[in-house]
């Protein structure tokens, strides 16, 4: 399965929430990521064919967008921000949504148990909705998206409000089901998309940034990320000089991470560029372009 | 399909609107329905009722045969009468909404009215008030010669415990034998100068302004209620008697008042019971659930409508079935052939073409604009589309008429009379619904995919 995007554009009115994306995405974890009204929502949901493009081509396997009767039956989509029906219970509402995916009875009573055991929720699943807390709503919310068995699953910012531990099931559970399928991410938090996606698309005010793996993205910085130590009174001049990505206070120094074209002042120590050091440099020549 | 039908019936049955719409149903049944019914059946030997049978098939005269003068005299006694009785009680009886408010008199009003009794009766203000003076019946003085004369049995004469007669109101009857009833003329034995039909229709305004919008004694009113077309409270007559028993069958007659009584609410409150079914997915956030789904919107709108439809239904089909038995008892015991399916026959025919239009607009509405201003709409429908007072006894239909009123036991022989119109406008009706689910399958399929006016 392929998606390919091509000169993607959708406009709001007079504003441009995607202005010309094209790349394409392939089997297994795909992350987008981008700064909040980047344009991913807008993208997930062109995708999910809950809006249309102004401009542009999108294809599945060659099937195009506007054949959404056909995409549908391959897709699932969990929105950034749902709720569910609070009076029906765990269980009525994937029932609800299934009979929603013309699926067939026999196939339902075998799958509702399984997904609702994959997603933690089976002993709950007499509670109502009302009553579930963020992370099982959110559980839910990927195994009403997994009903129909989807070649292609897209999940907008899965994990916010969740904690350490249940973000880190929900990525576990993501990976398990992309083997063979799509999986597109958003997040604005880039560890997340790193440690679990091969492939990732950086969005920025609706342009496309970079697509590619996501170690081509961690070059975008090799050779610009360095790690001073320094006093606490130098680290206002330091930021004012580069572009920080992290800083750490010990007993009386500063460790702290930069972005630079040049070897800053002092000593430096030279660090390997993680996905995180690449997508920062693009919004770095993003603002220095911007800047000029 | 019946799985998804099932599970929106009972999204439909968890909403307010859908308790507030069964609430409604079942005070204007108990209120209006059934106690119709309860007391039809306590006086079925009463020559009112329209169960009376005569022993000797001998009924009362048929308003068909009367003049305009005939008519006209019925009209200043009938309503003469009803003055006198609203007058006794202090409680005057009107329509403003459609359904019936009581209004209670100021002591100045009140002596207004009295001056109009004297003016109309002939009789005195003690003799009016000396009758009104207890309750329920009392002795009145017959002014002989006067306008009102006694006409014993009509109103239900008796005799008390000492032999003496007690007269009803109902037993007064308005005689004008001799002078034109539009002259006014001078009664020789009690110098009492009777009023002219115009001077009657004065007055009768006057007394209906003072009451309210569509008091029993406005020009509408007086016309619908004393110039034959069964909405009297009168004798039942020859005809009337063989329509209730050989074309109502009983049970049709009733059939027709329940769809008659409930026939306001149904014109309102569905409408809502499918707006807040539309409005949930947006309300609780589960559109994006919802929308990407391989289901077509022509099934779903479909499945949403016809749940909402048969939640509405279920109610109206199951409240009158108390009074649908106390019937079933009486034609059992008196051997009357009964038609079973009467009920289930008026409320399909009468009833839900209605209840569909009027979802299908909300459903529609609620689509369109995505929020609750089909709420806003409808309610004006309701306004709007009650029919004037004029069609409240039946038989007079229009093509677009929302709903159909008859608010009588009587008539079935009006109604048949004009039964293709009646059909027509049900089926334009119910055409009108048909095409609106179809807008909305496709306005719905339109903001599925987002895009233009229908982005969200």
């Amino acid at each position: 399965m392929e998606i390919q995007i091509m000169s993607l554009k959708k406009a709001y009115g007079k504003k441009s929430a995607l202005d010309g994306v094209t790349f394409s995405v392939g089997n297994g974890m795909f992350g987008l990521v981008g700064r909040n009204g980047a344009g991913k929502t807008t993208l997930m949901r062109i995708l999910a064919t809950l809006s249309r493009p102004s401009g542009g081509k999108v294809t599945f396997d060659g099937i195009p967008l506007e054949d959404t009767k056909k995409i549908r039956s391959f897709i699932g989509y969990l929105p950034q921000e749902f709720s569910l029906y609070p009076d029906m219970s765990v269980l009525e509402i994937m029932r609800y949504l299934a009979a929603l995916s013309d699926i067939p009875g026999a196939v339902l009573r075998e799958r509702i148990p399984r997904l609702l055991q994959q997603v933690n929720l089976w002993d709950d699943r007499t509670k109502r909705a009302g009553k579930l807390s963020g992370g099982m709503k959110r559980r839910l919310g990927i195994a009403q998206a997994l009903l129909n068995d989807p070649q292609i699953l897209i999940v907008d910012e899965p994990t916010a409000g969740l904690d350490p531990e249940e973000r880190l099931r929900f990525y576990t559970l993501l990976d398990e089901f992309s083997n063979n399928r799509i999986v597109i991410v958003s997040s604005h938090i880039m560890s997340d998309i790193e440690s679990v996606c091969e492939n990732v698309a950086v969005l920025d005010a609706g342009h496309l940034l970079f697509a590619g793996t996501v170690g081509a993205l961690a070059k975008k910085a090799e050779g610009r990320v360095f790690e001073l130590t320094i006093s606490p009174k130098e680290q206002e001049a330091v930021k004012r000089d580069y572009y920080v990505l992290s800083s750490q206070s010990h007993a009386s120094d500063v460790k702290i991470r930069v972005l630079a074209d040049r070897i800053p002042a002092g000593c430096p120590v030279s660090c390997a560029p993680t996905a995180w050091d690449g997508y920062m440099e693009l919004l770095r020549q993003l603002e220095k372009e911007v800047g000029k | 399909m019946t799985g998804l039908f099932m599970m929106e019936c009972r999204k439909a049955a968890r909403g307010v609107a859908y308790w507030l719409f069964v609430l409604a149903l079942l005070f204007v049944s108990i209120r209006q329905f059934d106690a119709a019914v309860d007391s039809e059946l306590r006086r079925k030997d009463d020559p009112l009722s329209v169960f009376f049978t005569a022993p000797d098939g001998v009924y009362a005269g048929d308003f068909e045969r009367l003049s305009d003068r005939e008519m006209q005299e019925n009209m200043m006694a009938g309503a003469t009468e009803r003055l006198l009785d609203s007058y006794r009680n202090n409680a005057y009886e009107y329509y403003p909404f459609g359904y019936v408010k009581t209004k209670t008199m100021s002591g100045e009003e009140q002596r207004m009215i009295l001056s109009f009794l004297v003016e109309l009766t002939g009789m005195s203000e003690e003799t009016i008030n000396g009758a009104a003076g207890k309750d329920g019946t009392e002795d009145f003085q017959i002014s002989g010669g006067g306008a009102f004369v006694l006409e014993p049995g009509q109103g239900g004469m008796s005799m008390n415990e000492s032999g003496q007669y007690v007269i009803e109101p109902g037993d007064w009857k308005y005689i004008e034998d001799k002078a034109d009833i539009t002259g006014a003329s001078e009664d020789p034995e009690n110098g009492f100068e009777k009023v002219t039909y115009d001077r009657f229709g004065e007055i009768m305004g006057v007394v209906d302004g003072m009451i309210g919008k569509n008091s029993y004694f406005g020009r509408e009113m007086l016309a619908l209620y004393y110039c034959g077309n069964d909405m009297e409270e009168s004798p039942v007559t020859a005809r009337q008697h063989r329509e209730f028993y050989e074309g109502d069958h009983v049970t049709g007659a009733f059939a027709r008042y329940y769809c008659d009584s409930i026939s306001l609410v149904v014109l309102g409150l569905p409408a809502l019971v499918v707006i807040e079914l539309m409005m949930r997915d947006k309300k609780r956030g589960m559109k994006a659930l919802v929308y990407p789904r391989t289901v077509s919107g022509g099934k779903l709108v479909c499945a949403r409508l016809a749940a909402s439809v048969c939640m509405v239904m279920l109610p109206v089909l199951v409240f009158p079935v108390k009074s649908l038995a106390a019937l079933v008892r009486f034609c059992m015991e008196t051997g009357v052939q009964l038609d079973i399916f009467a009920f289930i026959k008026y409320i399909l025919a009468w009833i839900l073409p209605t209840v569909l239009f009027v979802m299908a607009l909300g459903m529609f509405l609620t689509i369109l604009a995505d929020n609750y201003f089909g709420i806003l709409i409808t309610g004006l429908l309701w306004l709007a589309g009650r029919p004037s007072i004029g069609k409240i006894a039946g038989g007079n239909y229009d093509l677009f008429d929302l709903v159909i009123r008859h608010n009588t036991l009587k008539g079935y022989g009006r109604m048949m009379e004009n039964i293709r119109m009646l059909a027509l406008n049900r089926a334009v009706i119910s055409g009108m619904a048909l095409l609106l689910v179809a807008f909305s399958v496709v306005v719905f399929e339109a903001r599925r995919k987002g895009g233009g006016i229908f982005e969200s």
